[in-house]
């Protein structure tokens, strides 16, 4: 089963498109007329797939409405598109500078976490000493830390430094950047060591009797053999970082600071006092899930595939 | 069969060196603390000193504002007596031991189901984008949904139910919460089961079918133990994700700025709530009530995995 | 292995973008922040920007940076603003001014001992209103009924809005429309209710805290002032055998049994059933008196918002009733508190403080200040009674872990009251002997 696994990543640089564990075993059955019970199975799973697809509609559609209109009849299409909701969530609900505060923090903190965990995953993966295995432990441990755990530590340990340092940590996108990038090492770590131990050691070793460096056989041949793992990699970060809401609700205060989840939050309180402005609210929530929707309708398939042969080792 | 499932103790042998390799050895040992150094202190940083950290915060009282005083074992002592924390850890125990064996149940039947079935990348696809979106989002359509004049309800009522369940009362509403999770984890649990059960080669299959075995048969003596490892990764991942369940249950039992219903807390919303909701700022109990937690995921982790990898042997 | 230096150029075209990134917003230090040499003010604030409670603070913060010269940051935080206080306390990162309601002040910073005293505000005399002070406009008994959580500071809020807890009807229900004056009264006008198809009361299931209203209400009514706080407080339990305390319990049950509250309460998320109501489909709301403003945009067409307040039930029961303040607390951290106290009692002017009514349409925490046409009742009954706080004044962890989970279970109708004085008292001693 591990052989199986283990090919892949050799046929990634030849054709890039092709995802690993791209096994031509698709076929398992052979063509027989599906049971009683399959049939039940079938539908079962169209009826979820409608339910699924039916919320993504109808999320888009509510976005479009009328607050009112949608107190009265919470299933509608609209009469006239409203994408006043869209401009009032934007202007002045914040999701404007929520979006822009989300994209940057995402894409920095998945861009530095992945910089930081391939060459320590690159290490553990192939290296012989008895101290690798401890470290692995680590990381592995870490993974099952839960958040609420390093809240408040890593919250005071932020506001000392940001007193020694004067740089600024809390409420600040940068303060968040270096939470989320500390905090993703060890899922990064875990997937790449995966990715890496499947590499062949062959090319390594020609690549070594060539007289290249380590370093340069680390950039120039075992990078990019384990692109597809680093793009994986990178995306899980960029979908963890977009919907990271503990340390984004402590941590950042001020308006101009605030992620999309937060943006979100905030928005959900008002509706105390002065009433929900449900379409304000859906305008919100598109904003949070179009473009994990997006990236997912546009490299899906890497995804799926990279993170559950990333588990499946 | 029963490999470890994490990679541990895998580390070492592929790159076992070879006869007259040591060149490519040689300079992977010169490049070793300078690649692992950068990850290794972020790990320090962010994981091993705030644990102990919190270790020692949950021996103290402290508002965060005023010192903190030694307060030993009496936050403990605190939160054995609490009946929230005891309904909060029955809670984050009903997550991990309900939501999991229904979601696998799901993910296994899906897998059947989808294996033999046009459309199955799409269909796994739809089924797996939940996973991605932050869960709160969820929180919010559902109380929109299942209201009592919602269109969950409408659509029942079109279908004759006169009477339909009261879902968002308050003995429902874990129940309720429960039910998101399983929807929007079956989808991620389901896809790394198919995966896995992709690698098996169909001559198993065909070979069972020559012996006569039928469906069920074929999934519990060829499917079941070739996914084996695969299995217990994915009980082990779903230990630690259980026991971080936050925003869903924030959103979803909390009408507007309000804590919600102390019926529906999991261990994390405890922590939360003892140090920053409702200005209590107990930030001691918060800790104690987070090494707990902690305590509790390593255990069943643990536990689990040395359960599981019995019955790999067993089969 | 095509192209290594394509990779090779990634790789550091990536650090080089991560570096820049962080160079453009790294070079945000905390020295940066601090300018010391102008005066400033930083409010957060409990509203966020869209609100009209926003607007009507902004006119004025606007016109105090014009007027003194003052820099004022205002960051519009929204509910959980007291949250953030707490946190940003963690790290000295607090506001000069922060705004929300009296029981998230105390517990917050007063409790603390993290509010400072605004006794000089009260002194202060108000901006435009030719010798009057703080003290002079807004009522003494709003600053009396303030607890101080244990904290030594008793004026550390000043409020600048109010909300009255009182029963909300349509005035033009052909039903009921005689306000009821008792609670046998109003038990008569929710039979009439229900026999013209329509709830009586309108509830939503989780909104316990506004549920609870009913109960404290009760026990004020029947046991007197400060009798709710003696049940929280006591830390034996003894106090819930008053018997006046099942008769509070029976009362509700009673609403329960009968039907009175709006079918499909005990299964619905706020505002759900308060939507419902000003949709015509129940007769009465106990609420605050944010309720019209809150629900204006689902209100039946031709809705015309009345109030009285909570009924008696006997001859010789308290009428007091019960009263939420908003208002501004300077935190004791704060770096510019002197330019807060003078924006707290710029804010006091008539004019200013007239928006919280014209704009945002709740009451302002001057009686001079006139309120709302849909809050022209509660304006009176505020007039006319003694004014006490919601349970008490106790508010925050008791309420949350000791009392709300077994007044659900009467309030939704799973237990009886017989049963709840049982279990509310195990509940109680069990929260007392938790905290040791």
């Amino acid at each position: 089963m591990n052989q199986v696994l283990t090919q892949s990543p050799e046929s990634a640089p030849a054709a890039p498109a092709q995802a690993p564990a791209q096994v031509p075993m698709r076929k398992p059955g052979r063509k027989t007329r599906p049971s009683v019970g399959g049939m039940v199975g079938r539908v079962i799973v169209w009826l979820l797939v409608a339910f699924n697809l039916f919320l993504v509609v109808w999320m888009v559609t509510t976005s479009l409405r009328d607050t009112r209109d949608i107190a009265r009849e919470p299933l509608g299409l609209p009469l006239a598109p409203h994408w006043e909701n869209f401009t009032t969530a934007w202007n002045t609900g914040g999701f404007g500078i929520a979006a822009i505060n989300s994209v940057v923090a995402t894409l920095v903190s998945s861009l530095l976490v992945v910089a930081i965990a391939a060459p320590a995953a690159y290490v553990l993966a192939k290296s012989t000493r008895r101290l690798s295995s401890t470290f692995t432990l680590l990381f592995v441990l870490g993974l099952g830390v839960p958040g609420q755990v390093l809240l408040v530590p890593i919250y005071v340990m932020l506001a000392k430094f940001q007193d020694l340092s004067h740089l600024k940590m809390i409420n600040s996108i940068q303060g968040l950047i270096i939470v989320m990038v500390g905090l993703g090492i060890p899922f990064t770590v875990f997937l790449l060591a995966g990715f890496f131990r499947s590499l062949p050691v062959e090319i390594e070793e020609a690549a070594a009797i060539d007289g290249s460096s380590g370093i340069r056989t680390f950039v120039q041949i075992v990078l990019p053999l384990a692109r597809s793992g680093l793009v994986t990699a990178f995306m899980l970060a960029v979908i963890s970082g977009w919907n990271e809401t503990l340390f984004s609700l402590v941590m950042l205060t001020t308006a101009e600071n605030r992620t999309l989840p937060i943006a979100l939050l905030a928005f959900l309180d008002q509706s105390q006092f002065n009433g929900a402005d449900w379409g304000g609210l859906f305008a919100g929530i598109v904003l949070v899930v179009t473009p994990v929707l997006a990236l997912f309708i546009w490299l899906g398939r890497r995804i799926v595939e990279g993170m559950t042969v990333g588990i499946s080792k | 069969m029963a490999l470890p499932a994490l990679p541990v103790a895998r580390g070492r042998n592929t790159g076992r060196p070879r006869a007259g390799m040591s060149a490519i050895e040689r300079s992977r040992r010169r490049l070793y603390w300078p690649m692992l150094l950068p990850a290794l202190l972020l790990m320090l940083l962010f994981y091993v000193v705030p644990i102990l950290y919190a270790g020692w915060l949950s021996l103290h009282t402290w508002d965060g504002i005023n010192e903190l005083t030694w307060r030993g074992m009496d936050n403990y002592v605190q939160l054995a007596k609490d009946p929230i924390f005891i309904g909060s850890i029955a809670n984050t125990l009903k997550i991990l031991f309900v939501v999991g064996i229904i979601t696998f149940v799901f993910a296994f039947a899906l897998t059947m189901v989808l294996r033999e079935m046009t459309g199955r990348k799409f269909v796994r696809s739809v089924l797996f984008f939940p996973t991605l979106i932050n869960a709160m989002v969820f929180g919010i359509f559902a109380g929109f949904l299942f209201s009592p004049a919602g269109p969950v309800n409408k659509i029942l009522a079109l279908v004759g139910v006169q009477d339909p369940p009261k879902w968002l009362a308050q003995d429902n509403l874990f129940n309720l919460i429960m039910i998101v999770m399983i929807w929007s984890a079956t989808g991620y649990f389901t896809t790394i089961i198919m995966s896995a059960v992709d690698q098996i080669p169909a001559y198993y299959y065909e070979a069972a079918g020559l012996d006569g075995a039928g469906p069920w048969t074929k999934f519990r003596h060829v499917t079941l133990p070739l996914a084996w490892d695969v299995i217990s990764v994915c009980a082990v991942l779903w230990t630690m994700s259980s026991v971080k369940v936050f925003e869903l249950i924030l959103v979803f039992g909390g009408s507007t700025a309000q804590a919600p219903p102390t019926s529906t807390w999991a261990t994390a919303v405890y922590v939360y709530q003892a140090a920053f909701g409702g200005g209590s700022r107990e930030f001691g109990v918060s800790a104690a009530a987070a090494i707990v937690s902690l305590a509790l995921v390593t255990v069943l982790t643990i536990g689990l995995r040395r359960m599981l990898r019995r019955e790999a042997i067993e089969i | 292995m095509t192209h290594p230096n394509a990779w090779l150029k990634v790789a550091t075209g990536a650090i080089l973008a991560t570096s820049v990134a962080f160079a453009a917003s790294g070079c945000t230090t905390t020295s940066a922040a601090t300018d010391d040499s102008s005066k400033s003010l930083t409010y957060w604030s409990m509203w966020t920007e869209t609100e009209p409670q926003a607007a009507v603070l902004k006119t004025s913060l606007d016109a105090f940076e014009k007027d003194t010269g003052i820099k004022v940051d205002v960051q519009w935080q929204g509910r959980k603003v007291l949250e953030k206080v707490t946190t940003g306390l963690l790290s000295g990162d607090v506001p000069d001014l922060v705004d929300q309601a009296y029981d998230k002040i105390g517990p917050a910073l007063a409790a603390t001992n993290q509010a400072a005293d605004l006794a000089p505000v009260l002194a202060a005399k108000i901006p435009g209103e030719d010798g009057h002070t703080v003290a002079d406009v807004i009522p003494a008994k709003y600053f009396d009924i303030l607890p101080s959580y244990g904290g030594d500071v008793k004026n550390y809020m000043v409020p600048y809005s109010v909300s009255n807890v009182s029963v909300f009807y349509n005035k033009a229900n052909t039903v009921a429309p005689t306000p009821p004056a008792t609670w046998d009264e109003l038990l008569a006008n929710c039979q009439k209710a229900v026999e013209a198809k329509l709830g009586c009361i309108a509830a939503d299931g989780d909104a316990t805290w506004a549920n609870s209203y009913w109960f404290d209400y009760l026990v004020n009514r029947n046991m007197g002032d400060g009798a709710f706080q003696k049940l929280m407080e006591d830390k034996t339990g003894a106090a819930w055998d008053d018997a006046g305390v099942l008769k509070s319990a029976q009362q509700i049950q009673e609403l329960v049994d009968k039907g009175y509250i709006i079918k499909g309460y005990d299964a619905s998320k706020y505002p759900e059933q308060q939507n419902a109501w000003a949709a015509n489909k129940a007769l009465y709301f106990l609420m605050g008196s944010w309720a019209p403003a809150e629900t204006a945009k689902y209100a039946a067409e031709g809705f015309e918002y009345g109030a009285f307040n909570f009924p008696s039930t006997s001859a010789g029961s308290s009428n007091a009733n019960d009263t939420l303040l908003f208002g501004f607390a300077v935190p004791k951290k704060a770096a510019h508190p002197e330019e807060a106290k003078e924006f707290i009692a710029y804010f006091s002017n008539k004019d200013r403080m007239s928006g919280i009514s014209t704009d945002a349409d709740n009451l302002a925490a001057r009686p001079d200040v006139e309120a709302p046409a849909q809050l022209a009742d509660v304006a009176g009954i505020l007039a006319e009674n003694e004014t006490r706080l919601p349970t008490d004044g106790i508010s925050s962890d008791i309420i949350d872990k000791g009392f709300n989970p077994t007044f659900d279970k009467l309030f939704l109708g799973k237990v009886s009251a017989e049963e709840y004085v049982k279990e509310a008292k195990a509940a109680s001693i069990a929260y007392w002997n938790a905290k040791g």
